[in-house]
């Protein structure tokens, strides 16, 4: 086995041996390392204020306002305008953020652990779909949900979870995503599944929690809006699955000579991907331009480039990657269950392995592409598909869809220039 | 065999009609499947690097060019 052959192969095992569990909730000012408190975190590679894109604008002028820096969206505007807000990727601070990524000091974020290493990553609580700040909107409907989550739901889930941690031990969210695939999901765009599967688990903690609570909110009138909220929301695993797939390419961050890929992200302005044997390098483009199937109201010209770091999601080996498993989610992405499973059988050409734990049922359960490697990418010319939620490009208007993403292909060939000047002697 | 009365390939293919095999762009398959001649299509895409990246990283993985 040459070298490069080993280094990805240690690679690939390590991935493939994180175990990621939910062990607790907490604010971010007190449990995100690095986490400042003039900072917002927002997804994707780095980027200034001047460059943002719409919905990255409309969400860091929403957490402005949640936080009370400012009073209104033109005061936001301002204090971002005045470089009074320290930006920072939520990858540098072992975190992900759906969309827009933004995360705020006084958000709640879940927190995993791997079981193996110790190692911890960070993401917030999923607030749904439509008018929401991660799609870039900012109205007073979305900052008061914003509260209402860190009011009622933060306490109130954050008491089931650390019962539930108490008697078992972290929730092993690994397990919930192989079950998960099994019943429909994929995991980036269709979380139903999953989400299910974390509200049946988590409801018997949930309710035992109150009894004897010194916590103010937690009380059964909550905790049955903790409930509806959840259960209405069916992407409410998505934030924690980030996470978890977070967590287990931490682990390959640094491996000396691997070409996998370690973390692919997006801003709505670059798209930048890390490679293990590279380190915490970015490699960047401009974003791609997904293809949407609109909600109602909007046309393509509507739709903003590529944004979320979602797109962990597929680095882990599932989301576009694992689309044979979700024949469903053509009806919020678009095309037929025979492209869904397409889409997987091409990416295959590009993974160097297939998952020992996430497996296929439609494809007589083989292991969903696992492992993307560099080298094979620029080889192909096969770049990875993803399925994302796509926002509007103005400020605060909120999601304009769902649909299918290719990356695009010049930070693969940025990358693999790079490897070759790290290695080639 | 009369040179006269040999088959000429083209003319059996153009009397029975092309098969075609496409390549690459899967628009120009679309295309042909809409009109019913038939169509097999080939996920091709050409390499992302150029022929110096690409032996450059056959050579670190270990590959004869």
């Amino acid at each position: 086995m040459t070298q490069l052959k080993q280094a990805n192969q240690q690679a690939f095992d390590k991935l493939q041996q994180a175990r990621p569990a939910v062990v607790g909730l907490g604010l971010a000012s007190d449990v995100v390392p690095g986490m400042e408190k003039n900072m917002l975190l927002h997804a994707g590679p780095p980027i200034e204020w001047q460059r943002m894109s719409g919905p990255l604008v409309g969400a860091v002028l929403g957490a402005i306002l949640y936080e009370g820096w400012a009073q209104t969206p033109d005061e936001a505007r301002a204090f971002a305008a005045a470089g009074k807000v320290r930006f920072d990727p939520c990858h540098h601070h072992q975190a992900v953020g759906p969309m827009a990524g933004v995360v705020s000091p006084s958000m709640p974020v879940w927190i995993l652990e791997d079981e193996n290493t110790g190692k911890k990553s960070f993401a917030t609580l999923n607030e749904g779909l439509g008018k929401v700040l991660r799609m870039g909107a900012f109205d007073p409907e979305v900052l008061q949900r914003l509260h209402w989550m860190k009011d009622v739901l933060y306490p109130v889930l954050r008491g089931g979870v650390e019962n539930y941690a108490r008697q078992n031990g972290g929730l092993n969210l690994k397990n919930m995503v192989a079950q998960a695939l099994h019943m429909g999901d994929e995991l980036h765009n269709r979380n139903k599944a999953a989400t299910s599967l974390m509200i049946r688990t988590l409801a018997p903690f949930l309710v035992e929690s109150l009894e004897g609570s010194n916590e103010p909110a937690a009380t059964l009138t909550n905790l049955a809006k903790v409930f509806a909220f959840m259960g209405g929301n069916d992407h409410f695993f998505l934030n924690p699955g980030m996470a978890a797939a977070k967590l287990s390419l931490q682990g390959i961050g640094h491996v000396e000579g691997s070409s996998l890929v370690s973390v692919m992200a997006r801003n709505g302005t670059d798209f930048g991907i890390q490679v293990a044997g590279l380190g915490n390098r970015w490699f960047t483009c401009p974003a791609a331009q997904p293809d949407v199937l609109l909600f109602p109201g909007f046309t393509p010209e509507d739709v903003n480039p590529d944004i979320g770091d979602s797109a962990i999601m597929e680095t882990y080996g599932v989301g576009g990657f694992a689309l044979a498993c979700a024949p469903a989610i053509v009806q919020f992405v678009g095309g037929t269950p025979q492209d869904a499973t397409n889409y997987t059988l091409e990416m295959y050409e590009i993974c160097i392995g297939e998952n020992q734990h996430f497996t296929i049922p439609s494809l007589d359960f083989r292991g969903t592409p696992t492992g993307i490697d560099l080298v094979k990418v620029v080889q192909t010319g096969i770049t990875p598909v993803l399925d994302t939620g796509a926002a509007h490009k103005e400020p605060g208007k909120g999601q304009v869809g769902a649909g299918i993403v290719r990356m695009p292909s010049e930070a693969f060939v940025k990358a693999a220039e790079a490897f070759v000047e790290e290695y080639e002697a | 065999m009369d040179s006269k009365h040999a088959i000429n390939p083209l003319d059996a293919l153009l009397q029975k009609g092309p098969v075609v095999v496409n390549m690459g762009m899967e628009s120009f398959f679309h295309d042909l499947q809409a009109q019913e001649v038939p169509v097999v299509h080939v996920q091709w895409r050409p390499p992302l690097a150029t022929q110096g990246l690409l032996q450059k990283l056959q050579k670190i993985g270990g590959e004869s060019s």
